[in-house]
C-alpha cells in the first residue's frame, strides 16, 4: 500500500475546539507515513474507534502510542457527547452552509405549510399537544368509537348475531350432528361461534380502522418526527429515538417487534426494548379492543362534540407511567450508555389515498392470514381441553415435546406414554377437564384482582394470543356486566399480563431462555401487583363506581 | 417501494437481503427497509397496478 502525501489543503470543516485538539494531538503522534489517507483523516477515523485504522496505528506506531490515543478518545467521550457525533454534526453544518451558498431554491419547490407543520410536530412544547390530538382523533374517535363501537356493533350484533350464526347453528341442528361435533363447531367455544366470530366480526373491523389510522400516520411522515420528539424521553429509559421503531411496531404485533429490536445498536437497548414490549405495549387487537371497550365508559362531555373517556384516559396514564418507570429502572439496572440518535427527516405530506388503501389492505391481509388459522387452532385446543379425553391429548403433546430430541422413536414413545397416562387420569378425574383445571389454577389470580371467576378465561385465552384474550374480554363485558372499576382493573392487568406464546418463543430465541423466563415471571408478578393495588384503591375510595 | 418510516425508496430485491438476518419462522410477508430496517407488509402486485391506474386517472382529471 503506497502512502498518500499529507494534504496541505485548507480544512473546510470546522470542528469544535474539544474535538479539534484531540485530532491535532493524534495527528502529531502519527510519525510513520504508510497510511491510505492523510494523517488528519486517520486521526478522525481513530476518533470513531475504527478497528482497521487502530490496528494499522498499532502496527506502525506501536502499542504505546495506540494506548495514548485510546486514552484521549475515552477522555473526550467522557464529556457527554461522543466526538464522533460532534464530527458528524460539524460536517452536516458545513454541508448545509455550502448548500446554502451554491443551491438556489425556487419558491415553487417549497411548501411553507408542510415545513411549518413538520417543525411544529418536533417542537419540544407544541409537539406533545399535537401527539395528544393524533391519539384523540386517531385512536379514540376513529378506532375506539367508530371501529369498536359502530362497526363492531353492526357486524357482530346485526350480521353475525342475528343472521349468520343462527343460520349455521340451525344447519347443524337440521343434519342432527352428534353432540361432540356440535360442541366443536357451534358450541360455546366452537370453531364457528368463537374462532370465526372473533376473527371476522370482532377483530377485523377494529383492526381495519386501526390500520387505516396507522397507514395515514405512516404516509404523512409523522412517525420519524415522533422519533425526534420522544428522543429525549427515550434516552431517560435507556433507548433513543430509534427505539420508536420497535415500540411503534409493537402496537401492531409484539412478536414481530421483538425481532425488530435487532436494529438497536447495543445489547443494553435490545434488552430494555424487549422487556418493555413484553410488559406494557399492547398489540393492535388488544389495544383496539381495550380502547373500544373503555371508550364508551364514564364519558364526560365537556363541550359540543368534545368528550373525555375517563376510563380510557386513566388506562392510558397507567400504561404510560408503567412504561416510563419500568424503562427508567431498567436503564438504571442495565449497565452501559445510550447511543446518540440522528436521522434525516422526510418531508411532511398529505397522505395519498392510494398509498393508504394499499398499505391497509396489505396489513389486513397479513394480519388475517396469520390470525385466522390461529383462532381456529385455539378454538380446537380449548374444545379438546373441555373434553374428558383432553388429558390424554395434552399429556401426549407434553410427552412429545419432552423427548423430541430422541428422534422419531423417542417421540412416538413419549407421546404414547403421555397418552396412556392421560387416559388413566381421564378415567379417574370424574369429568374434570384440563380447561377446568386451568381455570381453577387461575382462580387465586382473579380473586386477588377482585374480579368474577369468569374473567379467568380471558387470562387463559390471552396466553394463546393477546388478541384472543382481548376478544374474550369483549364477551365477558357484554355477558357479565362488569362494573367500570372492574373493567379498568381487567384492562390494565391483561395489558401488563404475560406475553403470548409466540412472543415468549421469540424472546427465548433472541435473548435466551433465562431472560425469557425471567421476563415472564416478572410480568406475571408485576401485572398481578398493579391490578391488585388498583382494585383495592378503587374499592376503598369508591372512585369510578 | 417506499419506506413508511424514513421515506427511502427501494426495490423488493434490495429489501430481501434484510430477511437473511431475521430469526423468525418465515412467511411473514413483511418487507424490511434496507436503510432504517422498518418493517411493513409487502403490497400485492394487483394493488400496485390498481393504485398506478388510479394515479394516472387522477393526473388526467387534473389536466
Amino acid at each position: 500500500m503506497s502512502a498518500l502525501p499529507n494534504s496541505s489543503a485548507p480544512t473546510i470543516v470546522r470542528y469544535p475546539e474539544s474535538v479539534e485538539s484531540v485530532i491535532q494531538r493524534i495527528e502529531a503522534c502519527l510519525r510513520a507515513g504508510d497510511y491510505p489517507f492523510t494523517k488528519r483523516s486517520v486521526a478522525i477515523l481513530a476518533l470513531y474507534n475504527d478497528t482497521e485504522i487502530l490496528e494499522s496505528i498499532e502496527r506502525q506506531e506501536g502499542s504505546e502510542t495506540l494506548a495514548k490515543i485510546r486514552k484521549w478518545v475515552e477522555e473526550s467521550n467522557a464529556t457527554g457527547v461522543p466526538p464522533s457525533y460532534l464530527v458528524v454534526e460539524a460536517r452536516q453544518n458545513t454541508a448545509t452552509e455550502i448548500a446554502k451558498e451554491t443551491i438556489t431554491k425556487t419558491s415553487a419547490s417549497r411548501n411553507r405549510v408542510s415545513e411549518y407543520l413538520g417543525r411544529l410536530c418536533t417542537h419540544p412544547f407544541w409537539g406533545f399537544p399535537i401527539l395528544l390530538l393524533v391519539l384523540y382523533f386517531g385512536l379514540y374517535q376513529f378506532v375506539g368509537v367508530f371501529g369498536a363501537g359502530t362497526l363492531v356493533g353492526w357486524v357482530e350484533e346485526d350480521i353475525f348475531g342475528k343472521v349468520v350464526n343462527p343460520w349455521v347453528i340451525s344447519l347443524f341442528e337440521r343434519f342432527n350432528a352428534p353432540q361432540w361435533l356440535n360442541e366443536l363447531f357451534v358450541g360455546e367455544y366452537g370453531v364457528w361461534t368463537l374462532g370465526v366470530t372473533y376473527a371476522v366480526a370482532l377483530i377485523l373491523p377494529i383492526i381495519a380502522t386501526f390500520f387505516i389510522a396507522f397507514s395515514i400516520l405512516e404516509d404523512s411522515g409523522y412517525l420519524p418526527r415522533l422519533s425526534l420528539l420522544v428522543d429525549r424521553i427515550f434516552k431517560r429509559i435507556g433507548l433513543n429515538g430509534r427505539g420508536v421503531i420497535p415500540i411503534v411496531l409493537g402496537f401492531g404485533c409484539d412478536t414481530m417487534a421483538t425481532i425488530v429490536t435487532r436494529i438497536l445498536e447495543s445489547k443494553r437497548e435490545r434488552v430494555i426494548a424487549t422487556f418493555l414490549l413484553s410488559l406494557c405495549i399492547p398489540c393492535s387487537a388488544q389495544l383496539a379492543v381495550v380502547a373500544g371497550l373503555l371508550a364508551t365508559q364514564k364519558v364526560i362531555v365537556i363541550g359540543p362534540g368534545i368528550s373525555i373517556p375517563t376510563l380510557l384516559v386513566i388506562w392510558g396514564l397507567i400504561m404510560t407511567m408503567v412504561f416510563l418507570l419500568s424503562g427508567f429502572l431498567a436503564a438504571k439496572i442495565t449497565p452501559g450508555r445510550t447511543a446518540p440518535f440522528y436521522m434525516e427527516l422526510p418531508p411532511i405530506r398529505l397522505p395519498s389515498f392510494a398509498n393508504v388503501f394499499a398499505k391497509t389492505f396489505a396489513r389486513m391481509q397479513w394480519y388475517f392470514l396469520e390470525v385466522f388459522p390461529l383462532f381456529i387452532v385455539a378454538s380446537v385446543v380449548i374444545w379438546m381441553g373441555q373434553m374428558p379425553f383432553g388429558w390424554a391429548l395434552l399429556l401426549a403433546w407434553i410427552g412429545f415435546a419432552i423427548v423430541k430430541r430422541w428422534g422419531w422413536f423417542g417421540r412416538l414413545l413419549g407421546s404414547g406414554y403421555g397418552f396412556f397416562i392421560g387416559l388413566a387420569i381421564s378415567a379417574f378425574s370424574h369429568g374434570y377437564t384440563p380447561f377446568q383445571a386451568a381455570i381453577t389454577a387461575l382462580r387465586p389470580l382473579v380473586n386477588v384482582l377482585l374480579l368474577p371467576i369468569e374473567s379467568a378465561e380471558v387470562f387463559l385465552f390471552g396466553f394463546f394470543r393477546r388478541d384472543y384474550g382481548a376478544a374474550g374480554l369483549d364477551k365477558l363485558v357484554s355477558e357479565h356486566s362488569l362494573t367500570p372499576p372492574q373493567m379498568l382493573v381487567i384492562a390494565v392487568t391483561i395489558t401488563l399480563f404475560l406475553p403470548c406464546i409466540a412472543q415468549f418463543l421469540v424472546v427465548r430465541k433472541e435473548r435466551g431462555l433465562g431472560m425469557a423466563v425471567g421476563m415472564l415471571a416478572f410480568t406475571l408478578f408485576f401485572a398481578t401487583l398493579v391490578g391488585a393495588l388498583l382494585a383495592r384503591i378503587l374499592m376503598t375510595t369508591g372512585w369510578l363506581a | 417501494m417506499k419506506c413508511g418510516y424514513c421515506g427511502y425508496e427501494f426495490r423488493i430485491e434490495e429489501a430481501e437481503k434484510g430477511c437473511e438476518k431475521c430469526g423468525s419462522f418465515g412467511g411473514c410477508n413483511l418487507v424490511k427497509c434496507p436503510k432504517c430496517e422498518y418493517e411493513q407488509p409487502k403490497i400485492p402486485e394487483w394493488i400496485n397496478r390498481l393504485t398506478d391506474w388510479l394515479k394516472k386517472k387522477q393526473i388526467k382529471v387534473k389536466q
